[in-house]
């Protein structure tokens, strides 16, 4: 279930970001798209990179966990 | 059972939390406050800034009241039950989502600004990612500690912060950096141009954000006597908002206060008294960081309970995972700091703020007060009959 909200608002928040950046700057759907992953900022950082491992890999951790504890609680 | 043998159980997980009235003052308190001071607060309205942001205040205590109204229609339920109140599960889910995105999209353009202030001044070497992860991990931790922990490191730090700007404000005055003409003349342009600032920038923020009020006031002890206490807080921060605008005004003028990045750091840096008092610029980031830690959590807290509501498990599994999706969209919602800052004044006000801070609210009110006097009316018949 974690695994699952971690993809569904990271999908979210990305329509989120690409319809804020039509409406502003008044581009293309996917100009809009590759705009997110030009930022000046953020270009090349390895820091995103470890960012969304590191959330994809906890959200597993917990799923993995609490699919434990429900089948110990079962036994 | 002590907490020790709770932890790490559900049930230490599912504890209902509850926090103070000074507390509840203090999120409050802060969140009005945020990064806003850094930025400043109506600048645009230039030498009338001080009558836009009292036009603001009064009209955005109004928006204060029907945010408490709300509650009050629904006790102890926060935003996301009160949609399955007003309509079914499926609907409040999806709901639940759009809001939840809202809030996590909201947290990032709070940790945004204060990446941008850390990278201009304190760490220009360090690179913005870095920084804005570090907060954005301590605040998934305070998260998933609950809000008891968030409410009392904000009751703990907000008089140094209340202290520090204070003492910012004594030291431009006595440092003769403040100009009473610029701001002069009063309403030079008359009203029209206040209402340009006012509507809708002013209004959605700060007091549209109270939105935020409706899955905080759950949380209080003494609900009944919340009412009093958060419009004190309102208008208190409001006021402080207010003076701090004044002086930014009256240190920069408007013309430089409108180009700088951050101008309360801007009117800091005049600061230069018997050139031994200088480089207080670190009030402002503190006082910034502070505003920016309670008012990301809250948002983050916002969007955590409605993952609670929506997969019926505790916001505390959730923290660390949405921490790391908001420090990788506070990156990604701008490519540099200006798109940052247009997207927030041209996008924001009329796409998000406007439907969901104004726009479903008003829905759920109507709905929820058809609701309440339906249920009157039978219960009226019954009784009747009875």
């Amino acid at each position: 279930m974690v695994t699952i909200a971690y993809l569904l608002i990271f999908t979210l928040m990305s329509v989120f970001t690409v319809v804020l950046d039509i409406f502003v700057f008044h581009d293309g759907l996917f100009k809009c798209i590759r705009n997110i992953y030009e930022a000046e900022v953020g270009a090349g950082a390895i820091t995103i990179v470890f960012t969304a491992i590191l959330g994809f890999v906890w959200s597993v951790v917990v799923d993995i966990r609490l699919k434990k504890r429900k089948k110990q609680a079962k036994q | 059972m002590d907490l020790a043998s709770l932890k790490g159980s559900e049930s230490y997980c599912m504890l209902k939390e509850k926090i103070s009235l000074t507390q509840l003052a203090a999120i409050v308190f802060n969140f009005q406050i945020g990064s806003i001071i850094a930025v400043g607060l109506g600048l645009k309205a230039k030498e009338d800034v001080w009558i836009a942001l009292l036009i603001a205040l009064i009209i955005g205590l109004g928006i204060v009241y029907f945010f408490i109204y709300m509650t009050t229609l629904a006790p102890g339920k926060n935003l996301f039950e009160m949609f399955e109140q007003c309509f079914n599960r499926p609907i409040a889910i999806f709901l639940s989502f759009i809001y939840a995105s809202y809030f996590f999209y909201y947290g990032c353009r709070i940790i945004r600004d204060f990446g941008e202030l850390i990278a201009s001044t304190v760490l220009p070497n360090t690179p913005i990612e870095f920084s804005t992860l570090a907060l954005v991990l301590v605040m998934g931790y305070v998260l998933y500690m609950g809000i008891e922990v968030l409410a009392r490191t904000a009751e703990i730090f907000t008089p140094y912060g209340l202290v520090l700007i204070f003492l910012l404000f004594i030291f431009l005055y006595m440092g003769k950096n403040l100009d009473l003409s610029n701001i002069k003349p009063v309403l030079g342009e008359g009203f029209k141009p206040l209402w340009n600032v006012i509507f809708p920038f002013e209004l959605v923020r700060p007091y549209g954000q109270l939105l935020v009020l409706t899955y905080i006031v759950s949380n209080v002890s003494n609900a009944k006597y919340s009412k009093s206490l958060i419009i004190f807080s309102v208008v208190s921060s409001a006021l402080l908002l207010i003076i701090t605008s004044i002086m930014i005004i009256l240190a920069l003028g408007h013309e430089v206060a409108l180009r700088s990045t951050f101008p309360l750091l801007s009117a800091a840096r005049l600061v230069s008294i018997g050139d031994f008092i200088q480089r207080i610029d670190a009030i402002v980031v503190f006082t910034m960081t502070l505003g920016t830690l309670v008012k990301g959590c809250i948002y983050m807290y916002g969007g955590l309970k409605g993952l609670e509501y929506i997969f019926k498990l505790p916001f505390r599994y959730f923290s660390i995972p949405m921490s790391c999706i908001v420090a990788m969209f506070s990156i990604f919602i701008g490519r540099n700091y200006t798109d940052h800052m247009n997207e927030g004044l041209i996008s924001n006000p009329y796409v998000l703020h406007i439907p969901l801070q104004f726009g479903f609210p008003t829905l759920i009110v109507l709905i929820l007060l058809f609701k309440i006097s339906k249920k009157q009316r039978k219960s009226g018949k019954a009784n009747q009959e009875g």
